[in-house]
Parts: structure tokens; C-alpha cells; sequence
């Protein structure tokens, strides 16, 4: 996804282990673990219809905010 | 004594050669070798030390494949540019574009998604469909993706 737009998407790996305390900020119990944003977040490989609507969702939210 | 096996080694030199075509740079954010220990810190030298040693493995295997490697304490201009917060960390550019960053060391499964990472962006492979790709080149506001994995 960030290959297709990389000046608007940003997509970063992180090895979960490492980092106890990203662990706790995202409540990260299960891998792979998803957030968008800061504001939604998944468990598990998800279709990619389901991905991309899940971006769609984060950004709404993100709108309704700055209203 | 390497990483990566003899045999490893010849499977990934002739798939960088079937399948990259532009060049990529891994920038890699990390503690270089030192020999004064910071208490506290020595965990995170030994992932740096193994991140730095499969990052030149690898670029070792492709005329394709540069590294840049920085410190976090001497390079902080540029951990400002990357917007790295913590070490070891890979930013993988190509053409211009950097879309995709590993932070932690990537081993185990997360070694795989590095190697397709680097294929992908050196060939520009894209598997989304059409309408993804449509949303995606259509957005307005920036999009921040974290996937957290474990190397098991």
C-alpha cells in the first residue's frame, strides 16, 4: 500500500518482542496486530478489502475529529 | 561467523538477480560498534550489532542493494528526516520513494518480509487490485500503518 502512494502511506514492521512498551501503548496481545493511525487497530492477516476499509475507517474517525 | 549460510547466500544473490530491477537503499539507524558499554543499553547493542550484520550480508548480494548506515547518537539530523525514534531500524527506499521501515531486527518471518520487500520495491510489484490502488493514489490525508510481528 505505501508503494502505490508512498508520499501519503507509510507502512512500518515492528518486531513486537523489542518493544515492551509499544506492546502496551497498542494493547498488543496477538501477532500480527494492525494500527492505522493511532486509531484503529486489528488482529490477524485480513482480506484486502477488509485492509483497505479499515484505512477508510481510521480516516473518517480522523475527520469527524478536526470538525 | 555469518548469518547468513553459504547456501542462503546463493539462493539470495540469484533471486536479487532474476527479480530486482531498480537499485534499493536500506538506511539503517543503529549504534555502531563501540567498546564503551552503556549500562542499560546492552540489549539494544546486540540487536544493533545483528542488524548491522544481516544489513551488509545483504547488500553484500546485489550490486543493487546499498546500505547507509547511521548512528543514533552522531546522525540525528537525519533520524529527524527518517522520523526514527528507536533502534535498530530500516528505512527501505527506491526511486526516490521510501515506503517501507523496519524497526527491530528483522529476523525470522520478519527476514522473509524484508527480502520480498526489497524484490518488490527494486521490481515495483504491486498485488492490490485496481480499486485499492485507485483509493490509494486518491487519498488526501496521510496514512500511518503499523504491523507488529513476532520473529517466531
Amino acid at each position: 500500500m505505501a508503494m502505490v502512494n508512498p508520499a501519503r502511506v507509510r507502512a512500518e514492521v515492528i518486531e513486537a518482542t523489542e518493544f515492551p512498551e509499544l506492546v502496551r501503548r497498542y494493547q498488543v496481545r496477538a501477532v500480527p496486530r494492525t494500527v492505522i493511525n493511532d486509531k484503529i487497530a486489528f488482529d490477524g492477516a485480513v482480506p484486502e478489502r477488509q485492509f483497505l476499509a479499515q484505512v477508510q475507517r481510521a480516516l473518517e474517525q480522523e475527520t469527524e475529529q478536526t470538525r | 561467523m555469518p548469518l547468513l549460510s553459504p547456501q542462503d547466500q546463493t539462493q539470495l544473490r540469484e533471486l536479487f538477480q532474476e527479480r530486482m530491477v531498480n537499485d534499493v537503499t536500506i538506511h539503517l539507524f543503529t549504534q555502531r560498534e563501540t567498546r564503551i558499554a552503556v549500562p542499560g543499553y546492552e540489549q539494544v547493542a546486540q540487536r544493533c550489532s545483528e542488524a548491522n550484520q544481516i544489513m551488509e550480508e545483504l547488500s553484500a548480494l546485489s550490486d543493487k542493494i546499498h546500505l547507509e548506515v547511521y548512528d543514533y547518537r552522531q546522525d540525528t539530523e537525519k533520524l529527524k528526516e527518517h522520523g526514527i525514534e528507536r533502534v535498530p531500524s530500516a528505512v527501505l527506499g527506491s526511486n526516490g520513494a521510501r515506503p517501507a521501515r523496519f524497526i527491530g531486527v528483522p529476523g525470522g518471518y520478519e527476514f522473509s518480509t524484508l527480502i520480498q520487500d526489497i524484490v518488490d520495491l527494486s521490481a515495483s510489484t504491486v498485488e492490490l487490485s485496481e480499486e485499492t490502488q485507485q483509493v490509494l493514489a486518491g487519498l488526501t490525508q496521510d496514512v500511518y500503518i503499523q504491523v507488529f510481528v513476532t520473529p517466531t
